[in-house]
Protein backbone atom coordinates (compact mmCIF):
# COMPACT_ATOMS: atom_id res chain seq x y z
CA UNK A 1 0.00 0.00 0.00
CA UNK A 2 2.58 2.22 1.79
CA UNK A 3 4.93 1.83 -1.57
CA UNK A 4 2.13 2.75 -4.21
CA UNK A 5 1.78 5.90 -3.08
CA UNK A 6 5.28 6.40 -2.86
CA UNK A 7 5.51 5.09 -6.46
CA UNK A 8 2.52 7.55 -6.83
CA UNK A 9 4.21 10.65 -5.60
CA UNK A 10 8.13 9.86 -6.63
CA UNK A 11 10.52 12.99 -5.91
CA UNK A 12 11.72 13.94 -8.97
CA UNK A 13 15.21 13.95 -8.20
CA UNK A 14 14.57 10.28 -7.96
CA UNK A 15 13.57 10.29 -11.87
CA UNK A 16 16.43 13.08 -12.27
CA UNK A 17 18.77 10.95 -10.99
CA UNK A 18 18.36 7.43 -12.33
CA UNK A 19 18.85 9.64 -15.83
CA UNK A 20 21.58 10.99 -15.32
CA UNK A 21 23.12 7.85 -14.24
CA UNK A 22 22.05 6.03 -17.00
CA UNK A 23 23.15 8.67 -19.43
CA UNK A 24 26.85 8.51 -17.66
CA UNK A 25 27.11 5.30 -18.50
CA UNK A 26 25.68 4.65 -21.81
CA UNK A 27 28.62 6.59 -23.77
CA UNK A 28 30.84 3.39 -22.62
CA UNK A 29 28.34 0.97 -23.71
CA UNK A 30 27.77 -0.05 -27.50
CA UNK A 31 24.54 -1.43 -28.86
CA UNK A 32 24.80 -2.70 -32.74
CA UNK A 33 21.67 -1.48 -33.78
CA UNK A 34 19.79 -1.62 -37.17
CA UNK A 35 19.04 1.92 -38.30
CA UNK A 36 15.82 1.70 -40.70
CA UNK A 37 15.37 4.26 -42.74
CA UNK A 38 12.21 6.35 -42.88
CA UNK A 39 10.85 8.08 -46.22
CA UNK A 40 11.50 11.52 -45.04
CA UNK A 41 15.69 11.00 -44.56
CA UNK A 42 15.20 8.95 -47.49
CA UNK A 43 14.01 11.54 -49.86
CA UNK A 44 16.32 14.40 -49.31
CA UNK A 45 19.41 11.61 -49.66
CA UNK A 46 17.66 10.91 -53.27
CA UNK A 47 17.62 14.48 -54.15
CA UNK A 48 20.87 14.92 -53.32
CA UNK A 49 22.03 12.22 -55.07
CA UNK A 50 20.28 12.65 -58.42
CA UNK A 51 22.52 16.22 -58.28
CA UNK A 52 25.36 17.00 -60.89
CA UNK A 53 28.49 18.23 -59.70
CA UNK A 54 28.76 21.80 -59.44
CA UNK A 55 24.84 22.25 -58.87
CA UNK A 56 24.90 25.09 -56.26
CA UNK A 57 22.73 24.51 -52.98
CA UNK A 58 21.55 26.73 -50.56
CA UNK A 59 21.86 25.54 -46.33
CA UNK A 60 20.01 27.69 -43.90
CA UNK A 61 21.67 27.23 -40.47
CA UNK A 62 18.97 28.24 -38.11
CA UNK A 63 20.19 27.13 -35.00
CA UNK A 64 21.90 28.16 -32.01
CA UNK A 65 24.37 26.36 -29.96
CA UNK A 66 21.79 24.54 -27.64
CA UNK A 67 20.75 22.43 -30.61
CA UNK A 68 24.10 21.93 -31.90
CA UNK A 69 24.23 18.40 -30.10
CA UNK A 70 20.98 17.14 -32.39
CA UNK A 71 21.21 19.36 -35.36
CA UNK A 72 25.17 19.32 -36.21
CA UNK A 73 25.52 15.47 -36.96
CA UNK A 74 23.28 15.57 -39.49
CA UNK A 75 24.42 19.02 -40.48
CA UNK A 76 27.55 17.32 -40.89
CA UNK A 77 26.55 14.22 -42.45
CA UNK A 78 24.41 16.37 -45.25
CA UNK A 79 27.29 18.66 -46.44
CA UNK A 80 29.59 15.80 -46.43
CA UNK A 81 27.13 14.15 -49.04
CA UNK A 82 26.77 17.26 -50.40
CA UNK A 83 30.94 17.48 -50.82
CA UNK A 84 30.99 13.93 -52.14
CA UNK A 85 28.39 15.03 -55.09
CA UNK A 86 30.71 17.64 -55.25
CA UNK A 87 28.23 20.66 -55.14
CA UNK A 88 28.41 24.20 -54.44
CA UNK A 89 27.47 24.98 -51.04
CA UNK A 90 25.89 28.87 -50.11
CA UNK A 91 25.74 29.02 -46.50
CA UNK A 92 23.09 31.95 -45.41
CA UNK A 93 22.15 31.93 -41.69
CA UNK A 94 18.57 32.94 -40.11
CA UNK A 95 19.73 32.80 -36.87
CA UNK A 96 23.26 34.82 -35.12
CA UNK A 97 25.21 32.16 -34.18
CA UNK A 98 24.28 30.07 -37.16
CA UNK A 99 27.23 31.12 -39.49
CA UNK A 100 29.58 30.37 -37.09
CA UNK A 101 28.00 26.79 -36.21
CA UNK A 102 28.72 26.51 -40.51
CA UNK A 103 32.59 27.71 -40.23
CA UNK A 104 32.76 25.05 -37.49
CA UNK A 105 31.01 22.35 -39.82
CA UNK A 106 33.42 23.41 -42.97
CA UNK A 107 36.19 22.97 -40.68
CA UNK A 108 35.83 19.69 -40.16
CA UNK A 109 35.26 18.44 -43.55
CA UNK A 110 37.10 21.21 -46.21
CA UNK A 111 40.18 19.52 -45.85
CA UNK A 112 39.06 15.59 -46.83
CA UNK A 113 37.08 17.22 -50.06
CA UNK A 114 39.48 20.04 -50.35
CA UNK A 115 36.98 22.57 -50.81
CA UNK A 116 37.64 26.37 -50.61
CA UNK A 117 35.76 29.39 -49.38
CA UNK A 118 34.68 31.28 -52.53
CA UNK A 119 35.11 28.50 -55.11
CA UNK A 120 33.23 25.99 -53.45
CA UNK A 121 31.30 27.31 -50.75
CA UNK A 122 30.51 30.59 -49.55
CA UNK A 123 29.55 31.71 -45.84
CA UNK A 124 26.92 34.84 -46.81
CA UNK A 125 26.41 37.70 -43.90
CA UNK A 126 23.81 37.14 -41.25
CA UNK A 127 21.06 39.83 -42.11
CA UNK A 128 18.74 40.03 -39.36
CA UNK A 129 15.21 40.92 -41.82
CA UNK A 130 14.83 37.12 -42.59
CA UNK A 131 11.41 37.83 -44.59
CA UNK A 132 13.54 40.33 -46.66
CA UNK A 133 16.22 38.17 -47.52
CA UNK A 134 13.89 35.26 -48.21
CA UNK A 135 12.09 37.60 -50.81
CA UNK A 136 15.21 39.25 -51.72
CA UNK A 137 16.89 36.37 -52.47
CA UNK A 138 13.80 35.36 -55.00
CA UNK A 139 14.74 38.02 -57.13
CA UNK A 140 19.23 38.61 -56.67
CA UNK A 141 21.22 36.50 -54.27
CA UNK A 142 24.40 38.92 -54.94
CA UNK A 143 21.84 42.09 -54.07
CA UNK A 144 20.60 41.22 -51.08
CA UNK A 145 23.85 40.25 -50.08
CA UNK A 146 26.62 42.16 -51.47
CA UNK A 147 29.61 41.04 -49.51
CA UNK A 148 29.95 37.67 -48.12
CA UNK A 149 30.85 36.82 -44.21
CA UNK A 150 34.55 37.71 -44.40
CA UNK A 151 33.77 41.59 -46.35
CA UNK A 152 34.69 39.96 -49.87
CA UNK A 153 32.27 41.08 -52.85
CA UNK A 154 30.00 38.39 -53.83
CA UNK A 155 29.70 39.69 -57.17
CA UNK A 156 32.57 37.80 -59.26
CA UNK A 157 32.93 35.01 -56.60
CA UNK A 158 33.60 31.24 -58.70
CA UNK A 159 31.04 29.42 -56.36
CA UNK A 160 27.99 32.03 -57.48
CA UNK A 161 29.02 32.14 -60.93
CA UNK A 162 25.46 31.76 -62.56
CA UNK A 163 23.37 31.48 -59.57
CA UNK A 164 21.15 34.98 -60.21
CA UNK A 165 18.24 33.80 -58.08
CA UNK A 166 16.27 30.80 -56.68
CA UNK A 167 15.87 29.36 -59.92
CA UNK A 168 19.33 28.71 -60.27
CA UNK A 169 19.15 26.85 -56.84
CA UNK A 170 19.09 23.19 -56.49
CA UNK A 171 17.55 22.97 -53.10
CA UNK A 172 17.51 24.63 -49.87
CA UNK A 173 17.92 22.66 -47.11
CA UNK A 174 17.06 24.82 -43.90
CA UNK A 175 18.24 23.21 -40.21
CA UNK A 176 16.33 24.53 -37.63
CA UNK A 177 15.38 24.43 -34.21
CA UNK A 178 12.57 26.57 -34.59
CA UNK A 179 9.61 27.58 -37.28
CA UNK A 180 12.11 28.90 -40.02
CA UNK A 181 11.25 25.97 -42.29
CA UNK A 182 7.54 27.77 -42.86
CA UNK A 183 8.73 30.82 -43.51
CA UNK A 184 11.09 29.40 -46.28
CA UNK A 185 7.97 27.54 -47.57
CA UNK A 186 5.90 30.59 -47.29
CA UNK A 187 8.03 32.77 -49.01
CA UNK A 188 10.58 30.80 -50.92
CA UNK A 189 8.64 28.09 -52.14
CA UNK A 190 4.97 29.56 -52.49
CA UNK A 191 6.43 32.59 -54.16
CA UNK A 192 9.04 31.26 -56.34
CA UNK A 193 8.81 27.49 -56.19
CA UNK A 194 11.99 26.94 -54.28
CA UNK A 195 12.61 23.26 -53.50
CA UNK A 196 12.69 23.07 -49.84
CA UNK A 197 14.38 20.11 -47.50
CA UNK A 198 14.53 20.69 -43.26
CA UNK A 199 16.64 19.11 -40.59
CA UNK A 200 14.80 19.90 -37.46
CA UNK A 201 14.79 18.92 -33.76
CA UNK A 202 12.57 15.58 -33.50
CA UNK A 203 10.48 18.18 -30.70
CA UNK A 204 10.11 20.47 -33.74
CA UNK A 205 9.30 17.63 -36.39
CA UNK A 206 5.74 17.29 -36.16
CA UNK A 207 4.78 20.79 -37.09
CA UNK A 208 6.40 19.94 -40.64
CA UNK A 209 4.42 16.60 -41.36
CA UNK A 210 1.56 18.64 -43.36
CA UNK A 211 4.12 20.37 -45.40
CA UNK A 212 5.64 16.92 -46.50
CA UNK A 213 2.43 15.98 -47.20
CA UNK A 214 1.29 18.50 -49.66
CA UNK A 215 5.13 18.75 -51.45
CA UNK A 216 6.30 22.34 -49.99
CA UNK A 217 8.93 20.32 -48.51
CA UNK A 218 10.71 17.80 -50.42
CA UNK A 219 12.35 15.69 -47.34
CA UNK A 220 12.70 16.08 -43.52
CA UNK A 221 15.61 14.72 -41.22
CA UNK A 222 14.14 14.45 -37.85
CA UNK A 223 16.21 14.79 -34.92
CA UNK A 224 19.00 12.50 -34.04
CA UNK A 225 17.28 9.66 -35.26
CA UNK A 226 16.96 11.60 -38.72
CA UNK A 227 20.86 12.58 -38.39
CA UNK A 228 21.56 8.24 -38.25
CA UNK A 229 19.60 7.38 -41.13
CA UNK A 230 21.14 10.06 -42.97
CA UNK A 231 24.68 8.59 -41.76
CA UNK A 232 23.51 5.26 -42.63
CA UNK A 233 22.81 6.52 -46.04
CA UNK A 234 26.33 7.83 -46.82
CA UNK A 235 28.01 4.97 -45.35
CA UNK A 236 29.65 6.78 -42.98
CA UNK A 237 28.94 6.87 -39.32
CA UNK A 238 29.59 9.20 -37.17
CA UNK A 239 28.68 11.29 -33.81
CA UNK A 240 24.55 10.59 -34.43
CA UNK A 241 24.91 6.40 -34.64
CA UNK A 242 26.97 6.25 -31.60
CA UNK A 243 24.77 8.57 -29.77
CA UNK A 244 21.86 6.38 -30.52
CA UNK A 245 22.83 3.77 -27.73
CA UNK A 246 22.26 6.76 -25.10
CA UNK A 247 18.99 8.18 -26.98
CA UNK A 248 17.84 4.14 -26.63
CA UNK A 249 18.14 3.64 -23.35
CA UNK A 250 17.46 6.98 -22.24
CA UNK A 251 13.99 6.60 -23.98
CA UNK A 252 13.25 2.55 -22.40
CA UNK A 253 14.31 4.42 -19.29
CA UNK A 254 11.36 6.62 -19.70
CA UNK A 255 9.20 3.89 -20.77
CA UNK A 256 9.74 2.23 -18.04
CA UNK A 257 8.97 5.05 -15.83
CA UNK A 258 5.44 5.66 -17.34
CA UNK A 259 4.90 2.09 -17.20
CA UNK A 260 5.37 1.38 -13.41
CA UNK A 261 3.74 4.86 -12.64
CA UNK A 262 0.49 3.40 -14.70
CA UNK A 263 0.98 0.43 -13.27
CA UNK A 264 1.15 1.94 -9.54
CA UNK A 265 -1.73 4.86 -10.41
CA UNK A 266 -4.29 1.03 -11.37
CA UNK A 267 -3.39 -0.57 -8.38
CA UNK A 268 -4.10 2.28 -6.64
CA UNK A 269 -7.43 2.77 -7.77
CA UNK A 270 -8.19 -0.92 -7.05
CA UNK A 271 -7.33 -0.59 -3.75
CA UNK A 272 -9.31 2.53 -3.20
CA UNK A 273 -12.70 0.56 -4.89
CA UNK A 274 -11.99 -2.15 -2.57
CA UNK A 275 -11.81 0.37 0.52
CA UNK A 276 -15.08 1.63 -0.84
CA UNK A 277 -17.22 -1.09 -1.34
CA UNK A 278 -15.59 -2.45 2.14
CA UNK A 279 -16.99 0.79 4.00
CA UNK A 280 -19.88 0.28 1.77
CA UNK B 1 -4.41 64.12 -38.68
CA UNK B 2 -2.32 62.42 -36.57
CA UNK B 3 -3.96 58.79 -37.33
CA UNK B 4 -5.14 59.46 -40.33
CA UNK B 5 -1.87 59.98 -42.33
CA UNK B 6 0.23 56.55 -40.90
CA UNK B 7 -3.91 54.74 -41.62
CA UNK B 8 -3.53 55.98 -44.76
CA UNK B 9 0.09 54.60 -45.19
CA UNK B 10 -0.77 51.43 -44.03
CA UNK B 11 -3.43 51.06 -46.37
CA UNK B 12 -1.86 52.25 -49.33
CA UNK B 13 1.25 50.22 -49.01
CA UNK B 14 -0.96 47.34 -48.15
CA UNK B 15 -3.31 47.39 -51.26
CA UNK B 16 0.21 48.21 -53.46
CA UNK B 17 1.58 44.77 -51.59
CA UNK B 18 -1.43 42.39 -52.73
CA UNK B 19 -2.37 43.97 -56.13
CA UNK B 20 1.91 43.49 -57.02
CA UNK B 21 1.29 39.61 -55.55
CA UNK B 22 -0.75 39.05 -58.68
CA UNK B 23 0.87 41.48 -61.68
CA UNK B 24 4.44 39.53 -62.89
CA UNK B 25 4.99 43.38 -64.56
CA UNK B 26 8.38 44.71 -64.63
CA UNK B 27 7.02 47.99 -62.82
CA UNK B 28 5.47 45.66 -60.08
CA UNK B 29 8.77 43.96 -59.87
CA UNK B 30 10.78 47.42 -59.31
CA UNK B 31 8.58 48.30 -56.64
CA UNK B 32 8.39 45.08 -54.46
CA UNK B 33 12.34 44.81 -54.64
CA UNK B 34 12.37 48.53 -53.90
CA UNK B 35 10.03 47.82 -50.44
CA UNK B 36 12.14 44.85 -49.95
CA UNK B 37 15.07 47.43 -49.10
CA UNK B 38 13.21 50.05 -47.35
CA UNK B 39 12.13 46.81 -45.11
CA UNK B 40 15.59 46.30 -44.74
CA UNK B 41 16.35 49.62 -43.64
CA UNK B 42 13.43 49.96 -41.43
CA UNK B 43 14.16 46.64 -39.68
CA UNK B 44 17.77 47.82 -38.91
CA UNK B 45 16.42 50.90 -37.28
CA UNK B 46 14.31 48.47 -34.70
CA UNK B 47 17.16 46.49 -33.91
CA UNK B 48 19.18 49.21 -32.93
CA UNK B 49 16.29 50.23 -30.84
CA UNK B 50 16.10 46.92 -29.24
CA UNK B 51 19.96 47.21 -28.24
CA UNK B 52 19.54 50.49 -26.78
CA UNK B 53 16.93 49.12 -24.83
CA UNK B 54 18.57 46.08 -23.88
CA UNK B 55 21.44 48.05 -22.81
CA UNK B 56 19.24 51.14 -20.98
CA UNK B 57 17.09 48.43 -18.97
CA UNK B 58 20.52 46.64 -17.28
CA UNK B 59 22.27 49.56 -17.04
CA UNK B 60 19.55 51.30 -14.61
CA UNK B 61 19.45 47.66 -12.94
CA UNK B 62 22.82 48.18 -12.00
CA UNK B 63 22.76 51.58 -10.60
CA UNK B 64 19.26 51.19 -8.56
CA UNK B 65 20.90 47.77 -7.47
CA UNK B 66 17.66 46.29 -8.32
CA UNK B 67 17.41 42.33 -7.44
CA UNK B 68 20.21 40.39 -9.34
CA UNK B 69 22.17 43.74 -10.38
CA UNK B 70 25.20 41.39 -10.90
CA UNK B 71 23.35 39.46 -13.98
CA UNK B 72 23.44 42.52 -15.59
CA UNK B 73 27.12 42.96 -15.53
CA UNK B 74 27.50 39.66 -17.26
CA UNK B 75 24.90 40.95 -19.71
CA UNK B 76 26.74 44.09 -20.53
CA UNK B 77 29.76 42.80 -19.95
CA UNK B 78 29.26 39.67 -22.64
CA UNK B 79 27.46 41.89 -24.94
CA UNK B 80 30.49 44.32 -25.32
CA UNK B 81 32.71 42.01 -24.93
CA UNK B 82 31.96 39.76 -27.64
CA UNK B 83 31.69 43.27 -29.65
CA UNK B 84 34.91 44.26 -29.15
CA UNK B 85 36.45 40.97 -29.55
CA UNK B 86 35.02 40.81 -33.09
CA UNK B 87 35.98 44.07 -33.97
CA UNK B 88 39.23 44.10 -33.30
CA UNK B 89 40.23 40.06 -33.40
CA UNK B 90 37.90 39.31 -36.33
CA UNK B 91 35.28 36.41 -36.54
CA UNK B 92 37.12 33.92 -38.80
CA UNK B 93 38.12 30.19 -37.47
CA UNK B 94 40.97 30.35 -35.26
CA UNK B 95 40.15 34.03 -33.66
CA UNK B 96 39.24 34.13 -29.95
CA UNK B 97 35.93 35.26 -30.82
CA UNK B 98 35.05 31.67 -32.36
CA UNK B 99 37.15 29.90 -29.08
CA UNK B 100 34.55 31.83 -27.06
CA UNK B 101 32.05 31.21 -29.83
CA UNK B 102 33.42 27.41 -29.33
CA UNK B 103 34.03 26.54 -25.73
CA UNK B 104 31.92 29.07 -24.22
CA UNK B 105 28.58 29.55 -25.56
CA UNK B 106 28.51 26.20 -26.86
CA UNK B 107 28.26 24.17 -23.96
CA UNK B 108 26.37 26.89 -21.98
CA UNK B 109 23.62 26.59 -24.24
CA UNK B 110 23.67 22.73 -24.48
CA UNK B 111 23.92 22.50 -20.80
CA UNK B 112 20.24 24.53 -20.43
CA UNK B 113 18.83 22.42 -23.56
CA UNK B 114 20.10 19.06 -22.14
CA UNK B 115 18.56 19.92 -18.89
CA UNK B 116 14.86 19.35 -20.82
CA UNK B 117 15.85 15.43 -20.99
CA UNK B 118 15.30 15.68 -17.43
CA UNK B 119 12.18 18.11 -17.00
CA UNK B 120 10.71 15.52 -19.73
CA UNK B 121 11.33 12.21 -18.09
CA UNK B 122 9.81 13.86 -14.73
CA UNK B 123 6.57 15.55 -16.20
CA UNK B 124 6.34 12.46 -19.14
CA UNK B 125 5.87 10.25 -15.84
CA UNK B 126 3.48 12.72 -13.60
CA UNK B 127 1.53 13.43 -17.03
CA UNK B 128 1.08 9.96 -19.20
CA UNK B 129 -1.34 8.41 -16.81
CA UNK B 130 -4.30 6.32 -18.30
CA UNK B 131 -6.92 8.58 -16.43
CA UNK B 132 -9.67 8.81 -19.39
CA UNK B 133 -10.19 7.58 -22.76
CA UNK B 134 -8.01 10.56 -24.30
CA UNK B 135 -5.24 10.59 -21.92
CA UNK B 136 -5.07 6.80 -22.64
CA UNK B 137 -4.62 7.75 -26.28
CA UNK B 138 -2.09 10.44 -25.57
CA UNK B 139 -0.19 7.75 -23.47
CA UNK B 140 -0.50 4.87 -26.22
CA UNK B 141 0.88 7.20 -28.47
CA UNK B 142 3.76 8.42 -26.96
CA UNK B 143 5.15 5.33 -25.91
CA UNK B 144 5.14 4.23 -29.48
CA UNK B 145 6.92 7.50 -30.55
CA UNK B 146 9.57 6.90 -28.26
CA UNK B 147 10.10 3.04 -29.16
CA UNK B 148 9.77 4.49 -32.80
CA UNK B 149 12.16 7.04 -33.11
CA UNK B 150 15.17 4.50 -31.72
CA UNK B 151 16.86 1.63 -33.89
CA UNK B 152 15.96 -0.64 -30.30
CA UNK B 153 12.55 0.22 -30.37
CA UNK B 154 12.37 -1.72 -33.88
CA UNK B 155 14.24 -4.60 -32.44
CA UNK B 156 11.73 -4.76 -29.57
CA UNK B 157 8.37 -4.86 -32.08
CA UNK B 158 10.17 -6.09 -35.00
CA UNK B 159 9.80 -3.05 -37.38
CA UNK B 160 6.53 -2.27 -36.22
CA UNK B 161 7.55 1.10 -34.11
CA UNK B 162 8.91 2.97 -36.39
CA UNK B 163 5.87 2.23 -39.33
CA UNK B 164 3.24 3.07 -36.86
CA UNK B 165 5.66 5.83 -35.71
CA UNK B 166 5.79 7.43 -39.04
CA UNK B 167 1.71 6.58 -39.33
CA UNK B 168 1.00 8.95 -36.55
CA UNK B 169 3.13 12.03 -37.84
CA UNK B 170 1.81 11.14 -41.14
CA UNK B 171 -2.15 10.97 -40.64
CA UNK B 172 -3.45 12.45 -37.39
CA UNK B 173 -0.94 13.97 -36.47
CA UNK B 174 -1.39 16.18 -39.82
CA UNK B 175 -4.71 16.18 -39.61
CA UNK B 176 -4.84 18.13 -36.36
CA UNK B 177 -1.92 20.28 -37.23
CA UNK B 178 -3.71 21.55 -40.83
CA UNK B 179 -6.45 22.03 -38.89
CA UNK B 180 -5.02 24.57 -37.01
CA UNK B 181 -2.60 25.74 -39.63
CA UNK B 182 -5.72 27.03 -41.42
CA UNK B 183 -7.34 28.22 -38.63
CA UNK B 184 -4.31 30.56 -37.94
CA UNK B 185 -3.88 31.28 -41.34
CA UNK B 186 -7.73 32.35 -41.92
CA UNK B 187 -6.51 34.34 -38.44
CA UNK B 188 -3.65 36.52 -40.03
CA UNK B 189 -5.75 36.84 -43.32
CA UNK B 190 -8.96 38.77 -41.19
CA UNK B 191 -6.75 40.78 -38.84
CA UNK B 192 -4.62 41.74 -42.29
CA UNK B 193 -7.38 43.25 -43.66
CA UNK B 194 -8.60 44.77 -40.51
CA UNK B 195 -5.26 46.32 -39.98
CA UNK B 196 -5.16 47.51 -43.60
CA UNK B 197 -8.56 48.94 -44.15
CA UNK B 198 -8.62 50.59 -40.49
CA UNK B 199 -10.89 48.37 -38.74
CA UNK B 200 -8.35 47.25 -36.14
CA UNK B 201 -6.38 50.43 -34.71
CA UNK B 202 -4.75 49.39 -31.71
CA UNK B 203 -1.42 49.21 -33.40
CA UNK B 204 -1.93 53.27 -32.95
CA UNK B 205 -1.49 53.10 -29.44
CA UNK B 206 -3.81 55.25 -27.23
CA UNK B 207 -4.69 58.76 -27.88
CA UNK B 208 -2.65 59.35 -24.23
Amino acid sequence: MDIIKKILHLDRRIIFLTLFIVLLITPFIHLEMKINITNPTRRIFNDVEEMSEGDPIIVSMSYAPFAKPELYPMTLAFLRHCCMKKLRIIFVATNEAGMSIAIQAMEEIKMEFEYEHGKDYVLLAFNPVLSAVMLGMGESITDIFPEDYYGNKTKGLKVLKDVNDYRDIKLLMDFSAGDSPVWWVVYANTRYNQRIGTGVTAVMAADFYPYLNTGQMIGLINGLKGAAEYETLINHTAEATEKMTSQAIAHIVIILFILIGNIAYFIDKRNKRKERHGTA
Amino acid sequence: MKKRIPLFIVFLVGMLMIIQFFIPHRLSVTFYTGFLNWFTAMVLFALIIGIGTLLNRHFKKIKRKDDDWGFSIVTITGFFGMLLIGIFGGIGEGTLFMKLFEFVLTPLQATMFALLAFFIASAAFRAFRARTFEASLLLIAALIVMLGRVPIGDKLTFGFASTLTEWIFRIPNMAAKRGIQMGIALGMIATSLKIIFGIERSWLGSDD
